[in-house]
């Protein structure tokens, strides 16, 4: 950056040279994302978008087969059940995370309360255990035959549930796993935007006499829309992708990837699966690229509803 | 049923016990490198497969002292994409890697046909594995274990319930027996069990019914599962579905636990769908049951016709990638044949491919089958099985036939009306004729 | 930081009914959190033959070390762990930084066409990343960077997640803070360096946590780029640990599962000491 400013000032006098500067500044502070992008991000997306026109699959040759794809695409019964999964298992996930995100942070903010760095690095404990170890314990909990949660239901009386191949509970059942796993992670941005918020606020909102709840839903939750926002759209673009935790629980075998009935389905692992275990390239990028437009569309939604300015 | 061995391969990372068995004695070598040869040769690997190859690494080291033989073990699932993305960029690719037999159409075009190798063993080999190792008339490598389909039951309970295997003929008189044994136990014991996305059962049928491909034809060019032959075998599956004490979808799905607390209960009493290497699950689960169990034929689609059943042993195969392809080779067959083959065997239990050894327990009597000569009837059953390809599609076909086959069997579609959607989405999807 | 106080004295003033409810509440949530982690940590520790012993014992009859001893001799797991906290290291003072810049930038400075870029950028993190894997390797292989760091640590550089997590929170920045510095002459990186970066550091200190385990967990990449055994991550030592198939592997995958997740806890301790309000707000006054 020096040299750059050296370069101009060449030409023109100290001052000119630092507007000039300031013009060009922010160019060259989003340039290192944009130049890596183009040199390794943007031929993989192009390569995607080429290879889902074609019929490729495992090493052979390719053939251009146009937008056949994308036609087959929209009247497959399994994406169609994957994308119905995903919307719900989004919408489930997604809106009690945020919102328990959200109070675990404002709870764990409080200066007074004892053992708060405890209580924060236990509730990011599950982002930190291994998924295998995840899975395990998963399994050890919702077998029908050895679960203890069943064993709990039995000791009052309720028949056991496969949790994990019945198709009424395999979304409730991935939607509980993902909240169990993420609501941690989501709580450190919610922490860390808390921080945001200047501290003066909410004195004077304590002088104007309002209590610990009216603040946090008038100065709280407004003053961290753009932190809000943010998981909204991260969650949404992590449900579409959504893959370890589907395949751990219900992917038992790679042809039968969303379980019984497809019942646990989700546009992550069906792209994987037509992918890496079908090599089928171009129908699986055909799919990816349905499911980017439709996070696009999401995303601006949501950055249109949060962008709006308050009162 | 819902058994092969990918899927154990994949949930358990196999069973295996022990150390190394004492290496050395370098077997028959095939015309190979010479002795001066240099470099390092890779392998890829997944445990289940690769001991035998593993097991032989000091001998070939000693043979070639110039050479390193370096080996990678990976998962069952990362080993495929892994080969894959190294094949289609052209560069990473290992000398020698392990790869599951239904998926080897996926890779020919990156892979060092061994055609040159092909009359040596095809005698070595029990069939059909030369088969399933080769497509559209190159051969790729040698596969690690056979995998003919049995039905196994226990003799016991058949006895109890006055059921004798040698009248089961056809899979309706399977369905007739279920009945039987239920009005005679009381529905205390199922005679056997079904899941409604059961490909397992239904590539026995294809295989039964002619078809070398299970979902194409034997050269990969045409999708067969609306042909009227496999249409019948289909009908033949909803009839056994349909069947009284027929155990369906029994909680928990077959793959693993369930299947074994049911079987180890007394509560199915035959497996009719058993690849070679499953007795050993078992005898490894229920060591109490020795003596009770007995190995028979499949039943067949109609009177008198096939008997047998095929699945997917895992195949060693050289990338073009690879400058040592010779060296590769030399190092396949010390794996797979020999002390290597043996090796698997004690480690894995696997039913062997490789016929000299296959042969040696063809005379022995097993005990946990009550003295039954097993490997006899496994060899009988392979020796009836049409040459078998499986396909580039293969994985992806076997998903959409499992989707319908769950509309067949329970009813919302005809067995016809079914299988011709099947083979509809899977022409669109796979771009086929 | 007098703000902070006063916000939340409401949790102080309660009463003790109130506060106890609270407390009890933290305490049912943490033992759901904690319960797996506790289970991994003990299956390690537990000798190798009760590994599978159901139900799973709260405080385990004895302990052994005989798992983490059997893991270092079958693996070179300590190696491992160095190679992994380079890489996070490194990928945790490239992306913080870069991220922060430009993320600062979209919040804060106005230029042409900076919607269209943010939107851009935004985009790229939408196409999932399943179908970029074979393309991505078939680039490195053209560069000869398969079996090197460089495809782990290069490309994370341009971290869309980051710069818009850095973009939303800069929002909160006073302006006036920024255009006093302008009038004291300060140049553009020097308000970024000066000015911003103290501000922040709530931001920073989480985008350090979400790059590090980001980094330090990926197992896909390491997986797909690297060959040599020297080289192997954590990640990639367990996946070979747990795939051996020996007698007793469960048991060293979990001495291998917690030694692998002690660092990431460790960063998440130190990190989150930085969450501490008042430097916005006393920066205003």
């Amino acid at each position: 950056m020096a040299l750059v400013a050296r370069a101009g000032s060449i030409t023109r006098s100290p001052r000119g040279a630092a507007r000039w500067w300031a013009k060009v500044a922010p160019y060259v502070f989003i340039s290192p994302f944009y130049l890596l992008f183009l040199a390794f991000g943007l031929l993989p997306i192009l390569f995607s978008l080429g290879v889902s026109l074609f019929n490729w699959q495992g090493v052979a040759q390719a053939q251009f087969t146009g937008l056949s794809n994308y036609g087959v695409l929209l009247t497959d019964p399994d994406f169609l059940t994957a994308l119905g999964n995903t919307v719900i298992v989004w919408l489930g996930s997604t809106v009690p995370m945020v919102f328990l995100a959200l109070a675990f942070a404002a709870v764990l903010n409080a200066q007074r309360l004892r053992l708060r760095g405890f209580f924060r690095t236990v509730y990011f404990l599950p982002v930190v255990t291994s998924l295998v170890v995840t899975g395990l314990i998963f399994s050890v909990l919702f077998d029908p035959s050895i679960g203890l949660v069943n064993d709990a239901l039995h000791a009052v009386g309720i028949a056991p549930i496969n949790f994990l191949s019945d198709p009424n509970w395999m979304k409730p059942t991935l939607i509980m796993a993902l909240l169990w796993r993420w609501t941690g992670n989501d709580m450190v941005i919610m922490l860390a935007g808390l921080q945001s918020i200047p501290g003066d606020i909410y004195e004077a909102a304590t002088v104007d006499g309002a209590t610990g709840r009216q603040a946090f839903w008038r100065i709280t939750v407004p003053l961290m829309r753009p932190i809000i926002l943010f998981d909204f759209i991260i969650s949404t673009i992590g449900a579409f992708n959504l893959f370890e935790e589907p395949y751990v629980l219900f992917g038992g075998s790679a042809g039968n990837i969303g379980g019984t009935q497809n019942a646990g389905l989700v546009t992550g692992t069906l792209i994987y699966q037509n992918s890496f275990v079908f090599f089928n390239f171009g129908y699986g990028a055909a799919i990816a690229w349905v499911v980017a437009f439709i996070i696009f569309v999401l995303s601006m939604l949501q950055l249109k509803l949060g962008n709006k300015p308050v009162d | 049923m819902r058994i092969n061995r990918r899927e154990f391969l994949q949930l358990t990372g196999a069973a295996a016990a022990g150390v190394a068995l004492g290496p050395l004695a370098g077997c028959g070598s095939s015309g190979g490198g010479s002795s001066s040869a240099s470099g390092t040769l890779t392998v890829w690997g997944f445990t289940g497969a690769i001991e035998g190859v593993q097991n032989q690494i000091k001998a070939f080291e000693k043979k070639y002292p110039k050479v390193n033989v370096k080996l990678r073990l990976f998962s069952y699932d990362d080993i495929h994409a892994n080969l894959l993305s190294a094949i289609l960029s052209g560069t990473g690719a290992p000398d020698l890697a392990s790869i599951d037999d239904s998926r080897l159409a996926s890779y020919v075009e990156g892979l060092a046909p061994m055609n040159a190798h092909l009359s040596q063993y095809q005698s070595q080999f029990v069939p059909p594995t030369i088969s399933l190792s080769s497509y559209r008339g190159n051969f790729y490598g040698l596969v690690t274990d056979s995998e003919p389909m049995g039905m196994l039951y226990r003799k016991d309970l058949w006895d109890q319930y006055g059921l004798n295997a040698d009248t089961i003929e056809t899979w309706d008189d399977l369905a007739a027996a279920s009945a039987k044994m239920q009005s005679a136990s009381g529905g205390k014991v199922h005679l056997y069990a079904l899941n409604d996305n059961d490909t397992a059962a239904y590539e026995i049928l294809a295989v039964e019914q002619g078809f070398g491909g299970f979902y194409f034809d034997t050269q990969d060019r045409k999708v067969i599962v609306d042909q009227p032959a496999i249409i019948d075998a289909v009908t033949a599956l909803k009839r056994l579905w349909d069947a009284p004490g027929v155990l369906q979808n029994p909680s928990g799905g077959y793959s693993g636990n369930a299947m074994t607390a049911l079987l180890k209960k007394g509560t199915i009493a035959t497996c009719i769908v058993s690849p070679g290497w499953y007795p050993q699950t078992l005898v490894q689960n229920m060591p109490e049951q020795a003596g009770k169990w007995r190995l028979t034929r499949v039943p067949a689609v109609t009177r008198g016709g096939r008997r047998a059943g095929y699945q997917y042993p895992t195949v060693f195969v050289v990338p073009n990638q690879s400058n040592m392809k010779s060296l590769a080779w030399e190092l396949e067959v010390m794996g797979l044949t020999g002390v290597g083959a043996r090796h698997l065997y004690a480690v894995d239990h696997v039913l062997p491919a490789w016929a000299p050894f296959f042969d040696e327990l063809k005379a022995k009597p097993d005990p946990f089958f009550g003295g039954q000569k097993v490997v006899e009837v496994w060899n009988a059953i392979a020796h009836d099985c049409p040459p078998i390809a499986f396909g580039k599609g293969f994985l992806q076909a076997q998903s959409i036939v499992s989707t319908h086959l769950t509309d067949i069997l329970t009813g919302k579609v005809t067995p016809a009306v079914g299988m011709k959607t099947a083979a509809s989405e899977l022409r669109s999807k796979l771009h086929l004729s | 930081m007098i703000g902070v106080n006063t916000a939340h004295r409401s949790l102080a003033a309660r009463s003790w009914p109130a506060r106890l409810l609270l407390y009890l509440g933290l305490c049912v949530f943490a033992a759901a959190f904690l319960a797996p982690f506790y289970w991994m940590i003990i299956s390690a520790l537990r000798p190798q033959s009760e590994f599978y012993q159901i139900p799973i014992p709260v405080i385990p009859s004895h302990l052994t070390l005989q798992d983490f001893v059997l893991l270092f001799q079958r693996s070179e797991f300590g190696r491992g762990l160095l190679n992994s906290a380079f890489l996070a290291f490194v990928s945790v003072v490239l992306q913080v930084f870069f991220s922060s810049l430009a993320g600062y930038t979209f919040a804060k400075l106005t230029f042409r066409g900076k919607d269209v870029l943010f939107t851009a950028m935004l985009a790229t993190m939408m196409i999932p990343y399943m179908v970029t894997i074979i393309p991505n390797y078939i680039i490195m292989a053209h560069l000869g960077w398969i079996d090197t760091y460089w495809p782990l640590i290069i490309p994370g550089i341009a971290n869309a997640f980051g710069i818009f997590w850095m973009r939303q929170y800069c929002q909160s920045i006073p302006s006036e803070l920024l255009d006093a510095a302008r009038i004291d002459g300060a140049g553009e990186f020097m308000i970024y360096w000066r000015v911003v970066v103290p501000l922040i550091q709530p931001a920073l200190a989480s985008l350090a946590i979400f790059v590090f385990l980001s980094t330090w967990n990926d197992f896909l990449n390491p997986l797909v780029f690297l060959r040599n055994q020297d080289l192997f991550t954590v990640q990639l030592w367990l996946a070979v640990v747990s795939h051996e198939g020996n007698v007793g592997q469960p048991a060293i995958v979990m001495a291998g599962s917690v030694l692998a997740s002690i660092p990431v806890l460790l960063i998440f301790i130190f990190m989150q000491k930085r969450f501490v309000a008042g430097l916005t707000a006393g920066s205003i006054k």
